[in-house]
């Protein structure tokens, strides 16, 4: 009896085991033929390999605009990653060849043709009408050299990360945007993309209006004019006297007044930069007012000609207006 | 006979197990998969302090909203709502609710068809430096100036600058191919920020007596106040098909300003340069120029014009269009109208030309751009682009100006009369041209050879009745600028990537126009509005300046860029680039070039990244800058500006246990500007017969002492903690400490201050430490 007991149990054990088994394969045979599809429509013979067992990471996509089914323009894995049979047939016991398209930093896939990829659906964005012939296209910046597709958090398109991201490349700027006058991109209230169109744009340096001036008149709209007294070098480019990158001296401008202004202006007598207290004649009380310190200290020239962006100032009495540009 | 049910029992129980094991992966499955696919939310709150005063973090905290405020609230919330059945959208994301520089968005959308969006932000300014002053109104455009005692007895001032903004947007898709944009944006700036005006009597104006007791020039300290608001509205349809995308659209900006000048009161004593109270210097009488001067004090109550509305609309086409699948195009035409029109009474500006209100200000502008790409073979392609720019001002041309000139022959004592002429038009055609081959070499090499052109023609003054521009040697009509690149990069490679490129060009222009009128230059056919090349400028004066943005440069830059990586765990980034601009404008060799003589960048850097294990990873950079500027004055110094920059930052992830995730980051930037100054000898004698004479003593003796550098330190250590409480809750501590240390001179060197006539005076706080602590509770959900 006691041994019938434990031949019925070692049978049970045995059933279920195979049942196990059986449920298993069964699964196994299901994702294969019929397989179910986990985030994208169609996905079912990726991630039958890269399920949430094997690539959790890649899986984030579905958290994405890439990831709503509900949106019939949505591509599937396939149609980023090329058909890859060879990919998915793989039976062997190595590392399967690669997929048609891969988008790593190590890939063999080149820029164009991972940006054929995104470019099948989104070479019909007004945004990113001008990406042919743009700077970044024609030095073999690829989509996804920026962009990161199987997370939620695309850090390029978030401000406060999107500068870490140019500064991959943009080494100049991220040295420049550590000084004290700068925009606010490193605190995370404006982004590079505020002044600049990555994708191609009809502006220089990709600017994102037509030109440098037009792109900064977005938020500095009162340098616009045109004034009474304009200042030719103000409405031609602001990078002319300012780098918006950041700088020590006081707004942004590439360097301090008397310099920046003794590049093309170079009035009121021969004298030599100085400041009060260091001085090897001191100012006396017949001291003229464009006088070496005035001119050095302060806000520099600035101190009389206020208005340099222009003055709208129409007075027709002396002192003229337009010369102290008040 | 007894039976024994427990086998059994025991087979289905068994069975039932099985089954569950068998099916009950799946229910958990369908959990695991949603968490890892559906869109999630987090909504975090926390507090934060700042250690020390405002005035150790005037640096720190000019933009982030941590200035004023020792202990603030952290609050910030990303939510994002999707429905899986329609794809429609809830997105809702809010950064800093608890401090000054907030922003919230709001979007709903149904992805592919229709979306609709706002959103609100604040951005606060804070003033680096705090003004000392006895300064009233400050803030508004009716200040009164009160002189101090002595410096430092006023008012701590310290200015601010707000924008508030608030947009909104809609977008809907007819069809595939058919799409309408809307977006409207509004901000309102408010607050004030540094100004200042001054004068130095003419002596067509006022009395030009300078002694302790006659003050005939005043600087003032006063902040510019702002209430202005620009709006902007573009309205675009889109349409692409395979081969066409096309966009049609309207953008239009306007600006209103609540202030229209700004009018101080002034006292007539002010300081005169040794500090000392002094009286301002008296209007001259109409026996020296018709109807008399205007006394200093007077002068310095004169409306300043602050900027007047203005607006802009732009009409535009802009797209592409595939010819094939190698063959591409680009396009933009588009014509803006600006105009500016205040009335000037309005800003409280007086003195207009008689039966004139407003400027009438209209800039229409003209653009055309058209680019071609193309890949005749597989491994060649082939780039060009053209753009072209018109601006005609078309503002009515009116005498608004007006200087007094000596009376020729010249009379004792001296008398003037009024000049006047009209207003300067800032018209301008730019041209820019490209053409690009790139070609694939073997070993995943490509070369590219690129040409460059761009031209640039500005109105310059034909009579000195029509316009005169002061201030300047002459001004050009036309520049051009040619220019070649070359290029070869290398990608495409598992280890090694990287570009090497040179690019040279040469900018030079049409004859100069005369800005003189002396009799000199008049009877060489140079007077004013005369052209001639740059030699006979100097042939007729040896120190001649020709302005920066129009002489010949000679510009070339060096590039190169490459990308190591040994191991998936190792990345190595090296980037040089190396660029001068050299003015190349023809200068007398004995009085030496005058105005901006050369500009060049020097940078090195060198980036990597070591992902130490899956939870560990660390990275790092340094980077090396050298920037020079040399500007000759025309008669005193000679300056070579050199800034070193030099920088560093490392970092490191990590997470030590499952729920525990750490990072730490510092970085250090030390920047440093050389004012190197020479004293600039003059000539004597006759041109072209001149010889060279020793700068002064005293200049000699000022350049001795020279200028400090300048010099910015700041580092930066920034360490984060962040520990998962459950599956849904974190606890983040961040602690940020901040050391910047700012010695410059522009407001005071060495304990003395620079100070305005009414005493006033600037500071800053040249070593600034702060230390941020915060602790956030962060809430996931789906």
């Amino acid at each position: 009896m006691k041994v019938k007991q434990m031949l019925m149990a070692a049978l049970q054990s045995a059933a279920l085991g195979a049942l196990l088994f059986a449920a298993s394969a069964h699964a196994a045979t299901e994702a294969k033929a019929g397989a179910k599809d986990l985030v994208l429509n169609g996905d079912a013979k990726c991630t039958a390999c890269h399920d949430e067992a094997d690539s959790p990471g890649l899986l984030a996509i579905g958290k994405t605009r890439h990831g709503v089914k509900a949106d019939g323009r949505n591509p599937t894995c396939t149609n980023c990653h090329g058909e890859s049979v060879s990919h998915i047939e793989y039976k062997g016991k190595d590392k399967p060849p690669k997929p048609d398209r891969a988008f790593g930093k190590t890939s063999q896939t080149t820029a164009l043709a991972k940006n054929d990829a995104c470019l099948s659906c989104h070479q019909g964005d007004a945004k990113r009408s001008h990406w042919e012939g743009s700077a970044h296209q024609s030095k073999d910046v690829a989509c996804s050299s920026c962009h990161q597709i199987h997370t939620s958090h695309d850090k390029v398109r978030d401000k406060k990360a999107q500068a870490d991201v140019c500064y991959t490349c943009h080494k100049e700027q991220r040295a420049q945007m550590s000084r004290p006058s700068h925009h606010p991109v490193p605190e995370g209230k404006m982004g590079c993309s505020d002044c600049h169109n990555a994708h191609g744009s009809v502006g220089p340096k990709l600017m994102k209006r037509d030109s440098v001036v037009d792109t900064c008149y977005t938020c500095h709209m009162e340098k616009r004019g045109p004034f009474v007294h304009n200042h030719e070098p103000v409405s031609e480019d602001c990078s002319n006297c300012h780098n918006p990158h950041g700088t020590v001296a006081e707004s942004m401008l590439k360097v301090r007044a008397p310099f920046l202004c003794h590049q093309c202006h170079t009035p009121h007598g021969g004298f030599i930069p100085q400041l009060l207290g260091a001085q090897a004649t001191p100012n006396a009380a017949t001291q003229s007012g464009k006088s070496t310190t005035n001119l050095t200290q302060g806000r520099g020239c600035l101190n009389c000609h206020t208005q340099v962006h222009g003055t709208n100032n129409p007075s027709m009495t002396n002192p003229t207006p337009q010369f102290n540009f008040r | 006979m007894k039976t024994t049910h427990q086998p059994f029992s025991f087979s289905k129980t068994l069975l039932a197990l099985a089954i569950l094991a068998a099916f009950s992966p799946a229910y958990a499955d369908d959990d695991e998969v949603a968490q890892l696919t559906r869109p999630d939310s987090s909504i975090s709150i926390g507090v934060g302090t700042t250690s020390g005063d405002q005035s150790d973090r005037t640096i720190f905290g000019q933009y982030n909203g941590l200035r004023p405020h020792k202990t603030t609230l952290q609050l910030d919330a990303d939510i994002n709502r999707r429905d899986e059945a329609t794809g429609t959208w809830l997105r809702l994301n809010a950064n800093n609710l608890g401090l000054d520089s907030r922003d919230l968005s709001v979007s709903y959308e149904k992805q592919g068809d229709w979306k609709f969006g706002g959103d609100y932000s604040e951005l606060v300014r804070h003033e680096l430096r705090t003004i000392n002053s006895g300064l009233l109104g400050a803030g508004t455009d009716t200040p009164t100036v009160v002189r101090l005692a002595t410096p430092g007895t006023g008012q701590n001032i310290d200015l601010q600058f707000k924008r508030v903004g608030m947009g909104l947007s809609a977008e809907k898709w007819f069809g595939k191919n058919l799409q309408l944009e809307i977006a409207f944006r509004n901000e309102d700036k408010t607050g004030a920020r540094s100004f200042g005006f001054g004068y130095d009597c003419a002596a067509y104006v006022c009395n030009t007596t300078q002694n302790a007791t006659s003050q005939k020039w005043a600087l003032l300290w006063a902040p510019e106040p702002v209430d202005s608001s620009t709006r902007q509205i573009e309205a675009k349809l889109n349409y692409h098909n395979n081969q066409l995308t096309v966009s049609a659209g309207y953008y239009g900006s306007f600006f209103t300003n609540g202030y229209g000048s700004l009018r101080a009161t002034v006292p007539n004593t002010l300081n005169n340069p040794l500090g000392a109270a002094s009286t301002l210097s008296a209007a001259i009488s109409s026996s020296v120029i018709p109807g008399g001067g205007t006394s200093l004090q007077n002068v310095l109550q004169l409306p300043i014009a602050l900027q007047p509305d203005n607006q802009a609309h732009q009409f535009y086409v802009s797209g592409s269009y595939r010819f094939s699948p190698t063959v591409n195009s680009t396009f933009k035409i588009a014509h803006t109208r600006a105009k500016q029109d205040e009335d000037f009474a309005a800003m409280g500006l007086t003195n207009a030309p008689a039966g004139v209100t407003n400027l009438g200000g209209v800039m229409d502008t003209t653009l055309v751009q058209l680019g071609v790409t193309a890949r005749p073979m597989p491994k060649l392609s082939l780039l060009a682009n053209f753009r072209y720019e018109d601006k005609k001002d078309k503002t009515p041309e009116v005498a608004y100006n007006i200087e007094g000139g000596a009376v020729v022959p010249a009379t004792t004592p001296a008398t003037y009369v009024n000049r006047y002429w009209d207003n300067y038009h800032a018209s301008a055609k730019k041209m820019v041209g490209k053409l690009e081959a790139s070609y694939q070499l073997p070993a995943s090499l490509r070369a590219t050879l690129g040409l460059d052109y761009s031209s640039h023609d500005r109105p310059v003054p034909v009579s000195i009745t029509e316009e005169e521009l002061a201030g300047l040697g002459a001004v050009r009509a036309k520049n051009e600028e040619k220019g070649y690149r070359l290029e070869l990069r290398r990608t495409m490679t598992e280890a090694f990537s990287g570009a090497i490129s040179y690019s040279n060009s040469k900018r030079t222009g049409g004859d100069w126009t005369s800005l003189n009128t002396t009799a000199a230059f008049a009877a060489a056919g140079l007077g004013y509005g005369k052209t001639g090349s740059a030699s006979q400028f100097l042939a007729l004066s040896a120190g001649n300046a020709f302005p920066m943005n129009m002489s010949d440069l000679d510009r070339e830059k060096f590039k190169l860029s490459a990308s190591w990586i040994p191991t998936e765990q190792i990345e190595v980034q090296l980037n040089v680039e190396d660029g001068k601009d050299k003015n190349a404008n023809a200068f007398n060799e004995i009085a030496l070039g005058k105005g901006w003589r050369s500009a060049s960048n020097q940078i090195y850097s060198v980036d990597a990244s070591f992902a130490m294990s899956e939870k560990w990873k660390l990275n790092g950079y340094a980077s090396q800058g050298k920037q020079n500027l040399q500007v000759n004055h025309g008669t005193g110094y000679m300056a070579d500006l050199t800034t070193h920059s030099d920088s560093f930052g490392f970092g490191v992830t990590g997470k030590p246990t499952g729920p525990l995730e750490i990072g730490a980051r510092v970085s250090y930037l030390n920047d440093k500007t050389n004012y190197g100054l020479a004293a600039s000898p003059t000539v004597t004698g006759t041109l072209p017969n001149i010889t060279q004479v020793a700068p002064s003593a005293a200049n000699q003796a000022q350049v001795a002492i020279g200028l400090p550098d300048v010099r910015y330190q700041s580092t930066n250590l920034t360490l984060f903690g962040k520990y998962a409480l459950n599956k849904q809750a974190d606890l983040r501590v961040s602690l940020i400490h901040q050391r910047s240390k700012l010695n410059e001179w522009a407001w005071s060197n060495n304990g003395r201050y620079f100070v305005y006539q009414d005493n006033t005076t600037v500071t800053l706080n040249p070593d600034q430490k702060v230390t941020f602590v915060g602790v956030a509770y962060i809430y996931r959900f789906q």
